[in-house]
């Protein structure tokens, strides 16, 4: 099976066409009500201060790092360090092993997916639940997230209805709400028997060390509070300065993502329970990853892509994501912040392939609420991928090139074209067969411009 | 006032009338219109496709082209956001080419931009009274150029009527070398337009390649659809 | 990984060298939001958000509303910090039993409709139950976000704080609403003038402080000195900064970083008349840090 997202989206588009479906209506309810949310507020100006709260914060990295670490370990939470996935499999197995952890609870993290936890979690044979009811469904059908924030959006009612019957006897016919109460009752069994939570930062404070985390359904409160352990996995991008930060951040992130003033539950977590406290877990661990990110800051066309708050507006207004949902691109991340970001984090040369699920139509770039250059990015992508493109590419614009800049040469070439077009439809050409498979014949006019100047305008 | 047209190959080649339109709705405003002969593509498809050696070429010869017009006027929306917006990305380690990119862009102009901020058009004539349009908003001169509202406001002013569109600014799918690499889902977007589009006479717009998209796809697909580019539009309303 | 962190740091460092840092957008920038009055935009926010919001202008009106409301629970999980008088008359559960779960905001957001909520009182009551009822004091409803996360800012008052703005909902569903997924499925607030009076005595609830009090010229005064902990270890205070003061202890060597923030709003406590009597005192009012040397310095000063 050929690889990569020109096939998937190809074949997703003749074998699923409800995953189209699904995604175009879920994608522009979304993107209405972000741009309802922007509207009612100062959305530029909030959005240029949290980029330059961003940028700020990678230019100065290493030191919040240091600054976070040190609070953390004061809160009585424990601190890791991962540079890549295998390591924070390590750390994981450890703390595993240390708590003899038989059952985790996990709230919706995409550097999770990142990492592989779940393969790992399988291969230890601890129990694990996804708790976010997207996540929970796209575990049973045993599939990856589609969506940085709705990862079930690929799958309507009638794929949700026939699996939850399939998986927990729900009724054919269950509405919505019977569905949520079946997944309910087995994950709120899985809260309160769990020994481990894991969660993924949407922020981490450096001046307080306090942890963050966003959501609407209540899962990752549950997560974070009922087990004895909680494990944080945090991008080493995740840092915000200070506190007042989050005033903005946690608002821009909910207009964004959903249009919504502020996700319905924030936690803001530092340290494990304090003695006098009735619940909460014994133990914090908050491990911070790399796995790539401190290549990305190296690359100076590209950093900006760490500011990432993974809201998923992008994905939600770029009408490429809408044909085909997230799974055509075969990774973690998709939509125009998984084409720039999977590149940096994994290989460059993805980018010869995902760089083309674009149209560069530059609708995301006005919705980023961290204003990342993402056309401007896929763009330098494509350039740096256009050295190794196929030698019939590369020949065709350095052909192109020569014609354009030769107003002789030019000028015969169109009329060729319009002989040739006649009399074939110009399927000859490799390009324009294509073209013509999906358009029907191209109609050059019948005299070019330049003839009618000269034979009729010129004169005037 | 007199103005450089570059019609751009696109237009030169598949909307050759539409251009010739462009020019004569110029002419009729007292606009004199120049045609360089020595024009021939701005240099966006490879800009677009990363083959940036290539569009270097043809951006610098397009500078030296228009060196010296007054103002720059195309019926493109596309192209003239590469010369406005991209084309001087090209040129960011040559200093004379870069500041001659930023001259060209500050002369740069698409056709009913031209005619609604420096012509002050504002009524053409009624010649399209009780007709339908839906307006395609080009993704690169409605979003990186910000115009908007002066193509439908100089189409009200004709007597059409521009019809509520939901998809309008949403991407046809074309996007250059992007139809070609990943044909089926470029085709799934221009979908997209199709399915949404409202009961109109035309499908308009300042991007011929957009509409060449659309209308070819309508054609593969069975579907009635009308275009027509925006200068010949216009052209009519004022000539009756 | 015990070098992860240091190549992790290196690599971090290798990537931003030669680069200028960017700036930090100056001061904590506040958003332009609509004005007026904060309990009514508090409200109205919250029932946007699908919150159940009622304002009592009597207590003796929200206390008859409760009796009557409350009848049709069965049980409830109420927290201590509730007073006496605005706990409803059920038999207590545990969180995971109580069809009703009860808590005491530390305030209320009218920017964003939502409560802010301690662990100190439980964390699994304000989840498990299928209804929340949230009480919150009038003058406690702040208007934007930032004052409430002040009660951050300085040491936060418990392990967990949370915001709640809306009872539990999700769309994963194909896109369809549904409440109470796995949090409570209503959220209800009730807003009355105060939680004192009624309870009789005064509860004092960790909440945002203004500034001040502690003349930090006396602190620097301490630089070098010997001090000895209340349980007799000693330990110098080996400099004191601008807004630090850093300890260093005889046995370990380690040393300890005070924050004047801390020191001030413990002194601060004083003065309102709350007796800072220890490290244990200190660490509740004040703040979880290094709370025995911090008390010692403040003992030392005669201040507690
Ligand atoms: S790139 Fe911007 S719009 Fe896309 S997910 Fe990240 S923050 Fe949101």
């Amino acid at each position: 099976m050929a690889k990569g997202y020109k096939a998937a989206a190809k074949r997703a588009l003749a074998e699923q066409p409800q995953v189209r479906e699904s995604v175009t209506r879920a994608t522009l309810h979304f993107d209405a009500n972000r741009a309802r949310a922007y509207a009612e507020v100062e959305a530029e100006a909030w959005r240029d201060w949290a980029a330059a709260t961003k940028r700020h914060t990678l230019s100065r990295l290493d030191r919040y790092l240091i600054q976070a670490e040190a609070r953390l370990l004061a809160s009585g939470a424990e601190v890791h360090w991962a540079e890549d996935a295998d390591d924070a499999q390590q750390i994981l197995r450890e703390l595993i092993d240390r708590y003899g952890v038989q059952r985790v609870v996990k709230g919706k993290s995409m550097l999770s997916e990142e990492l592989e936890v779940n393969g790992l979690l399988e291969r230890l044979g601890v129990e694990f639940f996804e708790t976010d009811l997207g996540e929970y469904i796209i575990q049973l059908a045993g599939e990856p997230p589609s969506h940085i924030v709705g990862p079930a959006i690929h799958k309507n009612l009638e794929e949700i209805r026939a699996l939850f019957h399939e998986k927990l006897g729900t009724p054919p016919d269950a509405s919505p709400g019977a569905l949520a109460a079946a997944a309910r009752k087995v994950l709120r069994e899985a809260f309160l028997t769990a020994d481990m939570g894991i969660s993924g930062a949407n922020f981490v404070v450096a001046e307080t060390g306090t942890v963050v985390l966003v959501e609407n359904e209540g899962n990752i409160r549950l997560s974070t509070s009922a087990p004895r352990v909680h494990v944080v996995l945090a991008g080493i991008e995740k840092l915000l300065p200070r506190v007042c930060d989050l005033e903005i951040f946690l608002q821009l992130l909910a207009r964004a993502a959903t249009g919504q003033k502020i996700g319905t539950f924030v936690s803001l977590l530092n340290g494990p329970r304090r003695p006098d406290e009735p619940d909460g877990p014994e133990h914090l661990h908050v491990v911070f990853v790399d796995n790539g990110r401190s290549s990305v800051l190296a690359d100076r066309e590209m950093y900006e892509a760490l500011s990432c708050i993974r809201c998923g507006a992008c994905l939600n207004t770029c009408p490429v994501y809408r044909q085909t949902g997230g799974h055509a691109y075969g990774q973690v991340y998709s939509g125009p912040i998984g084409i720039v970001l999977t590149p940096g984090l994994r290989d460059p040369r993805l980018a010869e392939d995902l760089g083309y699920a674009c149209s560069l139509c530059t609708a995301c770039a006005d919705v980023c609420p961290v204003k990342i250059p993402l056309p401007k990015q896929i763009l330098t992508w494509r350039v740096r991928s256009a050295k190794r493109a196929p030698a019939a590419e590369r020949m065709a614009f350095a052909g192109y090139a020569q014609l354009m800049t030769r107003p002789r040469f030019y000028r015969i070439s169109g009329k060729l074209l319009r002989i040739a077009a006649s009399l074939t439809g110009a399927p000859w050409l490799p390009v324009l067969g294509a073209w013509a498979a999906g358009h029907g014949a191209l109609e050059p006019s019948p005299k070019s411009f330049r003839e009618i100047w000269e034979e009729d305008l010129g004169n005037a | 006032m007199r103005v450089c047209f570059f019609v751009t190959c696109l237009a030169d080649q598949f909307f050759a009338e539409a251009a010739a339109d462009a020019v004569r709705l110029l002419r009729a405003l007292g606009v004199g219109v120049s045609f360089p002969r020595a024009q021939t593509c701005c240099g966006q498809p490879a800009f677009n496709a990363g083959h940036w050696d290539e569009a270097r070429k043809m951006a610098a010869h397009t500078q030296d082209v228009f060196e010296g017009c007054e103002y720059v006027v195309l019926p493109s929306g596309s192209c003239t956001t590469m010369l406005r917006a991209y084309s001087p990305r090209l040129f960011e380690g040559d200093r004379p080419r870069y500041e001659a990119a930023l001259d060209l862009a500050g002369r740069s102009y698409e056709l009913a931009e031209f005619l609604v901020k420096v012509v002050n058009a504002k009524d053409l004539g009624r010649g399209l009274e009780g007709v339908r349009l839906a307006y395609h908003h080009g993704c690169h001169v409605s979003r990186e150029l910000g115009v908007k509202e002066e193509p439908v406001r100089l189409l009200e002013a004709t007597g059409a009527e521009v019809v509520p569109w939901e998809a309008d600014q949403e991407c046809c799918g074309f996007g250059g070398v992007f139809s070609v690499k990943n044909a089926p889902v470029s085709l799934a977007m221009a979908d997209r337009k199709l399915d949404t589009l409202p009961e109109v006479d035309y499908l308009t717009s300042a991007d011929g390649a957009c509409l060449m998209h659309m209308a070819g796809r309508a054609r593969t697909r069975g579907l009635d659809v009308n275009v027509r580019h925006i200068a010949s539009l216009l052209w009519e309303a004022r000539n009756g | 990984m015990p070098d992860a962190k240091r190549r992790i740091l290196r690599r971090v460092r290798r990537a931003l060298e030669g680069r200028w840092p960017v700036e930090a957008p100056t001061g904590p920038w506040r958003p332009a939001v609509e004005e007026g009055e904060a309990v009514e935009r508090f409200s109205a926010h919250a029932r946007a958000n699908g919150a159940e919001v009622l304002r009592f202008t009597e207590p003796g009106a929200a206390r008859a509303w409760l009796a009557d409301w409350a009848a049709g629970f069965a049980s409830a999980a109420v927290s201590p910090q509730v007073p006496a008088a605005y706990v409803p008359p059920l038999p207590a559960a545990t969180p995971a039993e109580a069809e009703l779960g009860v808590s005491r905001a530390l305030a209320a957001v009218a920017d964003t409709g939502s409560v802010l909520l301690s662990s100190s009182e439980g964390r699994l009551l304000q989840l498990l139950p299928p209804v929340h009822l949230v009480w919150v004091e009038e003058t406690r409803v702040l208007r934007h976000l930032a004052e409430a996360l002040e009660a951050l800012g300085g040491e936060p008052p418990a392990s967990a704080l949370a915001l709640h703005s809306g009872p539990s909902k999700s769309a994963d569903i194909g896109q369809i609403m549904v409440q109470g997924v796995h949090g409570p499925g209503r959220l209800i607030i009730a807003i009355v003038p105060s939680l004192e009076d009624a309870a009789g005595e005064g509860k004092t609830v960790p909440g945002p402080d203004p500034a001040g009090g502690l003349d930090w010229d006396a602190v620097r005064s301490l630089a070098g000195r010997d001090l000895t902990t209340k349980r007799g270890g000693s330990f110098t205070v080996e400099r004191v900064t601008e807004n630090t003061a850093v300890v260093r202890v005889g046995s370990s060597g380690k040393t300890y970083t005070i924050r004047r923030h801390c020191l001030e709003k413990a002194v601060q406590r004083i003065a309102a008349g709350t007796p800072i009597s220890g490290p244990a005192a200190y660490r509740r009012h004040a703040c979880n840090e290094a709370p025995a040397y911090a008390w010692a310095l403040l003992h030392a000063l005669d201040l507690a």
